[in-house]
């Protein structure tokens, strides 16, 4: 009788899971404070990976408040608490070798230790500490606004590089809770100690966390650590729901976005032509074909193989290109942009051949000799990550956060496993439209062009860099 | 019913306590920690700090001390100031059924004052300066003067520092033979100290040891159970300190001598409640991860016990508002029994682009009144807490 009444008792506590994709055992479970834990055995190495997430993140900041969780993750990581301050810390943690980090993004704060497994009992220390104990009070604030400002005035100095960041933000669209991650010094300046510390009191609490160990751990006395180190910790009343990450009903920026900046890096006249695509949300399976299709383009450039050449017209439109694929769980981005010196190009060539080489590909699909080496080459990375527990904790820690649960940790593998050129033209043809494109325009050194910078161009484009490839 | 979830409690802890558990001796334990390896005027120490550190651990994973009631002072947080606010606060947060440890590990200092034939032995803090000790270091004997302002039952200087055997004085506690020895002990007050060695002796630190000689049997003694003599199920304070006399004369070739004093004439003990290896190894292997969950909950609220018979809750599955904002609506996933009361694991509706089944928020608990039903439409059950079924 006892027995039965047990079993039902603990079933209704404690929902346990063993994961069928994940490789060790994983076990879950809630502290009465609502702290969510996850812990998976991988001893194949003695180390451990800690990481901590909370769910918040600049998609939680009003307008009167832009930029404050990127001051308290600063806090946190810079300032840190009475036992742990920051060098300290820092000490410690080179005495056990560790590795560390932290992001503080649209959705999610996350600090993340990869450390011998001796230092296990240290960072369950130092991150429950920072769960209750981080020093914020005027002198940190202005500390920490001191530091933005810093930042921001030598970021500025790249007018390359904040032409970009002006430009994504313009393309953010407008009332909208997904803003700039680097919010102009003025609105830091009006964020208030009391606001700060409200902010960490609410949403930087056990019930608003997920804490993920990845490593060779002994389940039951890590479980009793766990508990001797965070079972404590009172649980916030007050965390404020997640917003809206809909752009339903949402005005949508401007189509252009240009710039004029000078290149630090580069002494010659040069430009850079994007073109920003809103995603779906990281939920769905099509952003992950997506972020496939994202990579593969990325090895075609690197590769320099017929696709590459298809969207550069044989590189006689640009010489080189980058992708990038922001995901969020609101919508997401695609980011092409092509690259020129001498000559910043043809906004309109450029991106008719961008949408038409993606037109293509709608329609043809991917060479399948390049998406075999990429699945290789997946697969590859894999293996390689087996003994990285700290990138393992952190896609867990997306996968809960993110895709809503754990146990699609390795959603995009099984995703790739899958893939065909099918489903490849499928997503080209729903998502990469013109009517869902943004253009940036940056051109860079302008003050640098003379007279004969069009036939220096014309030189050097047909005849020297379109042959030359830095790779080969 | 009641009687039947308290029997299951029960059931659960059986590996914990046997006859007694520290909780049954004390209602809280606190304690003050020092450590302190970078000094301003005086030649820095190697282990010091590690050795804080790792007593803190000791005490907050073995020995039940909360983590909130450990307070520990860091090289140059540990000054003269700092030391002295800290021990106030601690004297005035125990309480009569409270124990106290305080620990330092530092350097140790003797002068001789004035008229006074006998040297005086001072606790170096981070910012000690040693031609003006008395105003800047902590003399020995305010140790007995601070042990006499609190109300703990039970207090402990643990003292890893040079010359430390001054603050110590000769008092007998009771014979182990006595009548009702444990009961005794546990009810009487008790003043006591270990140092780490006599006056004129240094303390010696090893980097084969990465701690103190004192530190390092300190830690075996206690959280190894090594200390524990006579193999019951405690360790006492009395006991440890004859460990440590043994051990760090044997480590240090007698070079150093722990002393082990009572501070008043009060003739308990502290105690640390000892589970020989054998019988803590056989709790662990006996509970599962499911069990072993449940257990240390159950610690946690051991004194919040909250369980209402027939509670109405809503049923997994079904979805209700967020009291706090109305606009959001909550998918119950399941009922979360806690000790401390029930709770949901519950999934938040998220406005973004994805189909609706993928639109849910990750699970988190949220709290039962945290949550409205929907009239006509949220389905709601009551809660049986012996079968953890909603009827």
């Amino acid at each position: 009788m006892i027995y039965k009444n047990l079993f039902f008792l603990l079933y209704s506590f404690i929902l346990f899971s063993l994961s069928f994709s994940l490789d060790g055992d994983v076990h879950d479970f809630f502290l009465p404070n609502g702290l969510k834990v996850i812990l998976q055995e991988r001893h194949g190495a003695p180390k451990v990976a800690v990481s901590i997430a909370y769910n918040v993140g600049s998609h939680d900041e009003s307008k009167e408040k832009r930029g404050i969780n990127d001051i308290v993750t600063k806090a946190i990581v810079l300032e840190g608490t009475q036992l742990y301050s920051n060098k300290k810390l820092s000490k410690r943690r080179d005495e056990y070798g560790a590795g560390y980090g932290d992001n503080a993004s649209y959705d999610l704060s996350l600090f993340w230790t990869e450390i011998h497994i001796d230092g296990l009992d240290f960072i369950l220390d130092v991150e429950s500490d920072r769960m209750t104990g981080v020093i914020i009070n005027d002198d940190v604030l202005e500390k920490m606004k001191e530091r933005y400002s810093v930042d921001w005035n030598e970021w500025k100095k790249d007018e390359v590089g904040f032409a970009f960041k002006n430009a994504l933000d313009e393309f953010m669209p407008k009332g909208h809770p997904y803003q700039s991650l680097w919010p102009d010094p003025s609105q830091i300046n009006s964020l208030t100690t009391k606001s700060c510390l409200s902010w960490y009191e609410s949403y930087y609490s056990p019930n608003n966390a997920v804490l993920v160990i990845v490593g060779d751990v002994k389940p039951i006395e890590t479980t009793r650590m766990i508990y001797s180190y965070f079972g404590d910790i009172p649980s916030s009343d007050d965390i404020p729901p997640d917003p809206s990450l809909s752009v339903e009903g949402i005005e949508l920026t401007a189509s252009m976005s240009k710039h004029s900046a000078s290149s630090k890096y580069f002494t010659f006249p040069g430009g850079v032509i994007g073109s920003f695509f809103y995603m779906p949300s990281a939920r769905e399976d099509d952003a992950v074909i997506l972020k496939h299709i994202t990579n593969i383009i990325e090895l075609s450039i690197e590769k320099r193989d017929n696709l590459f050449k298809r969207f550069s017209k044989n590189r006689r439109l640009f010489i080189n290109a980058e992708v990038q694929y922001i995901t969020r769980l609101g919508y997401s981005g695609f980011f092409l942009y092509s690259f020129n010196v001498f000559k910043t190009g043809s906004v309109n060539k450029i991106n008719k051949q961008i949408l038409s080489t993606l037109k293509y590909v709608g329609n043809n699909g991917i060479e399948d000799k390049l998406l075999k080496q990429y699945k290789r080459l997946e697969l590859l990375g894999e293996y390689e990550e087996y003994y990285a527990y700290n990138l393992i904790a952190r896609r867990l820690i997306y996968a809960e956060l993110i895709l809503g649960d754990y146990k699609y940790y390795n959603r995009e593998l099984e995703i790739l496993n899958e893939l065909t050129n099918d489903d490849i033209k499928r997503v080209v043809k729903k998502y990469f439209t013109n009517d869902n494109r943004k253009t940036i325009v940056i051109s860079m050194n302008d003050d640098k062009k003379s007279w004969y910078t069009p036939i220096v161009s014309f030189v050097a484009n047909q005849f020297v860099l379109r042959l030359w490839d830095p790779d080969k | 019913m009641k009687i039947l979830l308290k029997y299951c409690f029960c059931f659960l802890s059986f590996g914990l306590t046997q006859n007694i558990g520290d909780g049954d001796i004390y209602d809280n334990s606190w304690a003050l920690i020092i450590g302190i390896n970078d000094y301003e005027n005086v030649p820095d120490l190697h282990y010091a700090v590690e050795d804080a550190l790792a007593i803190k651990n000791m005490l907050i994973n073995e020995f039940n001390f909360s983590r909130n009631n450990v307070r520990v002072l860091i090289d140059k947080e540990a000054t003269q100031s700092n030391i002295n606010r800290e021990m106030s606060k601690l004297l005035k947060s125990a309480d009569v059924n409270d124990r106290v440890v305080f620990y330092f590990a530092g350097h140790g200092e003797t002068e001789a004052l004035g008229l006074e034939e006998v040297a005086t032995g001072f606790l170096m803090p981070s910012d000690a300066d040693v031609e003006n000790l008395y105003f800047s270091a902590i003399p020995m004997e305010d140790l007995r003067n601070i042990s006499k302002f609190s109300k703990a039952k039970h207090m402990l200087f643990l003292v890893d520092a040079c010359y430390s055997g001054l603050a110590a004085v000769n008092t007998r506690g009771l014979s182990t033979n006595s009548p009702n020895y444990i009961d005794k002990i546990t009810r009487e007050n008790a003043r006591q100290i270990i140092t780490a060695g006599q006056k004129d002796e240094k303390v010696l630190e090893k980097d084969e040891w990465e701690h103190s000689a004192f530190t390092k049997n300190l830690i075996s003694g206690l959280k190894d159970k090594k200390a524990n003599s006579n193999g019951d199920d405690f360790i006492t304070a009395s006991e440890l300190g004859f460990y440590l006399q043994e051990k760090v004369s044997l480590d240090t070739e007698n070079s150093q001598t722990p002393q082990v004093k009572r501070l008043t004439t009060h003739e308990g003990e502290m105690i640390f409640l000892s589970k020989s290896e054998k019988t803590k190894q056989k709790t662990d292997d006996d509970l599962n991860l499911q069990e072993l969950v449940l257990k240390l909950s159950q610690q946690l609220n051991n004194s919040q016990s909250q369980i209402q018979n027939n509670q109405i809750v809503i049923k997994p599955g079904s979805i209700g508002l967020y009291a706090r904002n109305p606009s959001k609506e909550v998918m119950i996933v399941r009922v979360f029994y806690r000790p401390s009361g029930l709770a949901y694991v519950a999934k938040f509706k998220l406005n973004i682009e994805a189909a609706d089944e993928l639109s849910w928020s990750r699970v988190s608990v949220i709290e039962l009144n945290d949550v409205l039903e929907i009239p006509g439409e949220t389905k709601t059950g009551i809660y049986n807490y012996n079968t953890g079924i909603i009827d």
